[in-house]
C-alpha cells in the first residue's frame, strides 16, 4: 500500500500525459479524417484512390506495428536529416495515434454526412445554393449530432489505445505502470488496478459530456 | 402509337382564348414561353424514362401535370431545375439553356428563377421557420439580414403562419410545413414554382390549407407547374392539364375540355379511375 501511495504522483502524471497525447492527437485525426472523407467522396480517382489506400492500410495493420515503424523507421530518417529533436516518443506517439484515428474518423464523417437525407441537399440546391453553401450550412449541422456518439466512442478508444505508446518507452499511464510493475515484480496487482481505475476515471466523464452535447444538438432534429 | 405532338415551338398557336381577351386580368396567361423542353429524353441506365418530351410553360400559366405512378412526372419537373440531368434534348428556362453538364454553381442562376416545393417538404430541421426562409436569400442573393427578415414576415403572413416564426419544423403539422416550404421558395423571388405532389404526404384534412395558398399564388399570376393527384385543383385552378404516361406526353389542353372529352384511350382510363371521387 505504501508503495502504491508513493507511486501515485507518477501515475497521475502518466494519466495527465495520456490525456495530453490524446488531446493532441484527436484534433489532428479529426482534421485529417475530414480531408480523407472528402477525398473519398471526390469524383476524381487520383484523390479517392490514395485516400482509400491509406484508410485500408491503417485499418488493416496493427497499431503497434505502425508505432514501431514510425518511431524506429521514421525516427532514423529524421536523425539523418538533423531533425533528431523530433525523433522522440512524444512525436511518434502523437503522430501514430493521429494517423491511425484519422482513418477511423474518416469513416465516421463519411457515414455521418451520408446519413443526412438527400432531400436536404435537393432543397438547398433548388434554392440556388451551391454545393459548398449546402455542405456548410445545411448538411454539416445536421450530421454533427449524428457523429458525436461515434466520435466520443473513438476518443475513449484512443485513450485506451494510447497505451501502445508504452512499447516505445513513452510517458503515458501504461508506460508508468510498466515501470512500477517491473520494479515491484513480486506485487504487481495493485499497480495494474491503479492504472485501470485511472483509465476509467478518464473515460467516464467523457462519455457523460458526449451524451449531454448529443442530447442538446439533437433537440431540434 | 405516337402521341399527339405537343405544342413546342415558341410561336405555335396556343389553343386557348386569345391573350388579348385575357389581358385585363393580372393573372392572365401571357403569350410568352418561359420554360421549354424540346425533344427531351431521360434514361436511367437502359431504362427510357422520358421519351421525346416537348413541354412548355407560358408566363403566368398554371400547368397541372397528371399521370399514373411511375410515368415520369417527378423526373420531368426535376429535369426542369437540373435536379435530374436529362440525357438529351433542349431545356430553356427564362432564357438560360439548361445543360446537363452544368455545375451546381452554374445551375444556381437557373434555380433562382424557378423554385421547387417537394412532397416531403424538405425543410431544414436545424433551423427555425424564419431561418429556413431567410437562409437562401441571404446566402444566395446576399440580401441584408434585416431586409430578409422583413420579407420573411410578409411571406409568413401570406401563408398564415406569422405566429410560427421562431418555431422549429418538428413542431409543425404537415400542412404548416408545406406552407413554410412554399414561403421559403417564394423568398428567393422566383419567376416560377415547381410543385412535386405538394399535398400527397398530407393528412386529408390538411390538404385544403396548402391548396388554398397555391390557389392564391395562381390568382396573383405566379407561373406554376404542379404535379398533382388533386384533380379538383387541376380542374379548377390550372390553365392547362398535361397528361403523361410511360414517359410520353399523351395529351394536353384546357382542363374542363380534357376532363370531359379525353381524346386518348390512356387518358380516358386514367381519368375514369381518378375522377370518380370528384364532385
Ligand atoms: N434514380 C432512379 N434510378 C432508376 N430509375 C428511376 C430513378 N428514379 C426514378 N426512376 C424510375 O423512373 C420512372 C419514373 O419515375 P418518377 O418518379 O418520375 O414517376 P412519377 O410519375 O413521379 O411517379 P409517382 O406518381 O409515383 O411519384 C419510374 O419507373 C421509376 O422507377
Ligand atoms: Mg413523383
Amino acid at each position: 500500500m505504501q508503495a502504491v501511495l508513493s507511486a501515485l504522483p507518477d501515475f497521475l502524471q502518466g494519466t495527465l500525459n495520456t490525456l495530453i497525447y490524446c488531446l493532441a492527437s484527436f484534433p489532428i485525426a479529426l482534421g485529417l479524417g475530414l480531408v480523407l472523407a472528402l477525398m473519398c467522396a471526390s469524383p476524381f480517382v487520383w484523390l479517392r484512390g490514395p485516400a482509400r489506400f491509406f484508410i485500408e492500410v491503417i485499418r488493416g495493420t496493427p497499431i503497434i506495428a505502425q508505432i514501431l515503424l514510425l518511431y524506429y523507421g521514421v525516427g532514423a530518417v529524421l536523425v539523418q536529416f538533423d531533425l533528431s529533436t523530433l525523433a522522440n516518443s512524444w512525436t511518434a506517439g502523437i503522430t501514430s495515434l493521429a494517423l491511425n484515428y484519422a482513418a477511423y474518423e474518416a469513416e465516421v464523417f463519411r457515414a455521418g454526412l451520408g446519413s443526412v437525407d438527400p432531400g436536404q441537399n435537393e432543397a438547398a440546391f433548388s434554392l440556388g445554393m451551391t454545393s459548398d453553401q449546402s455542405f456548410v450550412r445545411i448538411i454539416v449541422p445536421q450530421a454533427i449530432p449524428l457523429m458525436i456518439p461515434p466520435l466520443v466512442n473513438d476518443f475513449i478508444y484512443m485513450l485506451k489505445d494510447s497505451a501502445v505508446i508504452s512499447v516505445i518507452a513513452g510517458t503515458d499511464l501504461t508506460s508508468v505502470m510498466s515501470i512500477y510493475t517491473r520494479r515491484y515484480s513480486s506485487d504487481q496487482m495493485p499497480f495494474y488496478m491503479l492504472a485501470m481505475v485511472l483509465y476509467f476515471a478518464l473515460s467516464l466523464p467523457i462519455a457523460q459530456i458526449g451524451r449531454y452535447f448529443e442530447k442538446r444538438l439533437r433537440a431540434a432534429l | 402509337m405516337e402521341p399527339e405532338p405537343a405544342l413546342s415551338s415558341k410561336d405555335a398557336p396556343l389553343g386557348q382564348s386569345s391573350p388579348s381577351a385575357q389581358m385585363a386580368f393580372s393573372n392572365a396567361v401571357e403569350d410568352e414561353v418561359v420554360i421549354q423542353a424540346t425533344k427531351m429524353n431521360k434514361f436511367y441506365g437502359d431504362k427510357h424514362i422520358l421519351k421525346d418530351v416537348d413541354f412548355h410553360v407560358q408566363k403566368r400559366e398554371v400547368v397541372a401535370l397528371i399521370g399514373p405512378s411511375g410515368s415520369g412526372k417527378s423526373t420531368l419537373i426535376r429535369c426542369l431545375n437540373g435536379l435530374e440531368k436529362h440525357t438529351n434534348g433542349e431545356i430553356c428556362i427564362y432564357g438560360h439553356t439548361l445543360d446537363p453538364q452544368m455545375s451546381v454553381k452554374q445551375l444556381s442562376y437557373i434555380r433562382r428563377e424557378v423554385g421547387m416545393v417537394f412532397q416531403q417538404f424538405n425543410l431544414f430541421p436545424h433551423m427555425t421557420v424564419l431561418q429556413n426562409i431567410i437562409e437562401a436569400p441571404m446566402q444566395v442573393r446576399k440580401m441584408a439580414k434585416k431586409h430578409a427578415i422583413d420579407m420573411a414576415e410578409v411571406l409568413l403572413d401570406k401563408v398564415g403562419l406569422a405566429s410560427k416564426r421562431d418555431v422549429y419544423p418538428n413542431r409543425l403539422s404537415g400542412g404548416q410545413k408545406q406552407r413554410v416550404a412554399i414561403a421559403r421558395a417564394l423568398a428567393m423571388q422566383p419567376q416560377a414554382l415547381l410543385f412535386d405532389e405538394p399535398t400527397s404526404a398530407l393528412d386529408p384534412e390538411l390538404v385544403g390549407e396548402v391548396l388554398k395558398v397555391m390557389r392564391d399564388l395562381a390568382e396573383e399570376g405566379m407561373t406554376m407547374v404542379v404535379v398533382t393527384h388533386e384533380m379538383q385543383f387541376a380542374r379548377d385552378v390550372s390553365d392547362r392539364v398535361v397528361f403523361i404516361a410511360d414517359g410520353v406526353i399523351m395529351e394536353q389542353g384546357d382542363p374542363q375540355e380534357l376532363f370531359r372529352r379525353p381524346q386518348q384511350e390512356r387518358t380516358k382510363l386514367f381519368l375514369e379511375r381518378v375522377l370518380s371521387t370528384l364532385p
